[in-house]
């Protein structure tokens, strides 16, 4: 039988490192052939040498260890490596893909390296990992793909402007006016557009020029039109909803 | 004291109407005014007039009780008047002289029993309102209450963020045997930290210099485990160390700046400190030459750049007078910088 290969994958060099050693002292058997301190390297690494086992720090710069897996074009023994994930812990314990978290101890590791001998032993194919990677990521704190940051150029500066800064966006002729606690920017595209980039529940469109961020509004006070007239944080003047808009502020 | 229940506005004007009715009725014991059918009848069509016009604005979505509830009683009331005079007091009697002086009588009776119904409604309003008043303001406190405890508890879990307190203790882990000594420093600065994070947050004030030695100590611990990968400076005018600075400001920019900018970057990159102090403006620059912010950068719910945090401590701490701005660098990269008015 030929000698059991591995690639380690982890940014942090001392950690790395200290794997590597507690790797050799349980398994000595274990050739390490190959290390990669981010995941793209690591995904390379693992296509090209094609490893019996891959250890994949899940948080990494380039891709993380979950994009990794996901990536494979090999199937191998995955063990991922995390530090803190409070969420993917309780999907891996249903898995047959092993995991560690930092700081790996011995006496865990030893777990792993006898878990990984009986499987290459009994050639037990990889884990599928597409199923698991997905179910990982749904289990993760999601993150948005919305709109976070305003690029808005002041002067010579290219101001970022938190999308929680605003209050209220208001078209103007080619130009939005941002309405911040700290003042007005500009910025250079058009409203419709903007509407489907902004989450939906933290933003409300209340009338065809003007877009208002909801937890700024500090009053609604409905007017004889069938209107509204809001009182938005930092704005001296009150805002219209029209008609077109009253249904997001009617009760029930 | 046991609350007597409220009654329902209906029944509180009839009972209201009824009282005024029998009280004309008693008063005039015997003259033609003293006839309690014309007396109830005409105090029923009064009240029931401007209870109408009253329920008739509240529909239509008039705004303001301020003004709706005279103009219910005068045009209401009058309205209830007018028909109750038509209908009972002009077929009784004929001589115009008697006429106008009955009209005029019931008019000042309308006007007088409106005032008395309107001043007694609003003193009743005006009781449920500081009631609900009060109500409110106990809820706010209390909410007031949470959140601070709330927003305590966040700014602590956002300061010793979990990967990277458990990274560093694995990197500890891992040196101990192999290089004990670094092992032992990277402990003492981990120690430092954690301990004035904990005090920091209880304190309402600390200063310039001790806010840049923790993040040193952040720095250093950072510097062990990224290897090459991380540069750091720190330009800090001896002059400047003594300034006051609330806490909590710098380090959230600091940890920005590594978590979204440099972190992420397989070739790392640079973060620069400086501190100025010019015409009367302390200025603090955390620039970093890493990813930079893309427009839809990921951000996990509850683990946000902890910026808007910031921006709330410089509220309470300056007014208006502090800001917060961040801009992309040229080269690449991240600046945010502080100004805060210098005392």
């Amino acid at each position: 039988m030929s000698e059991t290969t591995a690639i380690l994958a982890e940014d942090e060099p001392i950690l790395r490192q200290q794997l590597a050693k507690q790797l050799a002292e349980l398994w000595p058997e274990l050739a390490i052939i190959a290390e990669a301190d981010n995941g793209e390297r690591a995904l390379e690494l693992a296509n090209r040498l094609r490893p019996d086992c891959l250890f994949l720090d899940i948080r990494m710069p380039g891709l993380s260890g979950l994009e990794v897996a996901a990536a494979l074009a090999w199937p191998t023994q995955v063990v991922f490596i995390t530090a803190y994930d409070q969420y993917a812990v309780p999907a891996f314990e249903h898995e047959a893909v092993d995991y560690l978290l930092k700081p790996v101890t011995s006496a865990r590791l030893r777990q792993t390296v006898t878990r990984l001998q009986r499987r290459l032993a009994s050639a037990t194919p990889a884990a599928p990992l597409h199923a698991l990677v997905e179910q990982l990521q749904a289990a993760l704190p999601s993150t948005t793909h919305y709109l976070r940051w305003f690029k808005v150029s002041k002067g010579e500066e290219v101001r970022l402007i938190a999308v929680e800064q605003v209050n209220l966006l208001q078209a103007e002729d080619k130009y939005i006016t941002l309405h911040t606690q700290e003042g007005a920017f500009l910025l250079r595209k058009s409203l419709t557009a903007l509407e489907g980039e902004l989450e939906p529940d933290a933003f409300w469109r209340i009338s065809r020029s003007t877009i208002v961020r909801v937890a700024a509004i500090e009053r609604a006070q409905r007017q004889l039109s069938g209107g509204y007239l809001l009182q938005v944080a930092g704005l001296a003047k009150g805002v219209k909803v029209s008609r077109a808009y009253a249904h997001l502020f009617n009760q029930s | 004291m046991p609350r007597l229940a409220p009654l329902p506005p209906f029944a509180a004007l009839l009972l209201f109407c009824t009282a005024v009715g029998l009280f004309l009725t008693l008063l005039n014991r015997g003259n033609p005014w003293g006839d309690v059918g014309l007396n109830l009848g005409m105090s029923y069509l009064i009240g029931l007039g401007s209870w109408g016009l009253d329920c008739l604005l509240t529909r239509i979505g008039w705004p303001s009780t301020r003004l709706r509830i005279p103009l219910a009683l005068l045009c209401g009331g009058g309205g209830g008047g007018l028909l109750g005079f038509l209908l009972w007091v002009r077929p009784l009697l004929d001589d115009p002289g008697q006429l106008s002086e009955a009209g005029l009588r019931i008019m000042v009776l309308v006007l007088f029993f409106s005032g008395l119904g309107f001043i007694l409604l609003y003193t009743l309003m005006a009781l449920a309102e500081a009631r609900t008043q009060r109500a409110e303001d106990q809820a706010r406190i209390e909410r007031q209450q949470r959140e601070l405890a709330e927003g305590r508890l966040l700014a602590l879990q956002a300061q010793i963020e979990p990967h990277f307190l458990f990274n560093t203790l694995a990197t500890i882990h891992g040196l101990i045997e192999a290089r004990p000594s670094t092992a032992q420093a990277m402990l003492e600065s981990l120690t430092d930290l954690l301990r004035s994070h904990l005090d920091r947050s209880r304190d309402a004030s600390t200063t310039l210099g001790q806010e840049l030695a923790l993040v040193r100590h952040y720095l250093t611990i950072l510097q062990l485990r990224m290897g090459e990968r991380l540069r750091y400076t720190i330009d800090l005018p001896e002059g400047l160390k003594g300034r006051p600075l609330p806490p909590l400001l710098l380090q959230p920019l600091v940890e920005n700046a590594i978590q979204h900018g440099l972190e992420p970057a397989p070739a790392g990159g640079e973060l620069r400190i400086r501190a100025e102090a010019n015409s009367g403006c302390l200025r603090i620059e955390v620039c970093d030459s890493g990813l930079g912010l893309r427009e839809a950068t990921e951000v996990k719910p509850g683990h946000g750049l902890g910026l808007s945090n910031v921006r709330e401590r410089l509220v309470s701490a300056y007014g208006n007078d502090a800001s917060l701005s961040l801009c992309e660098r040229p080269e690449g990269g991240v600046c945010a910088r502080l100004e805060l008015p210098d005392v």
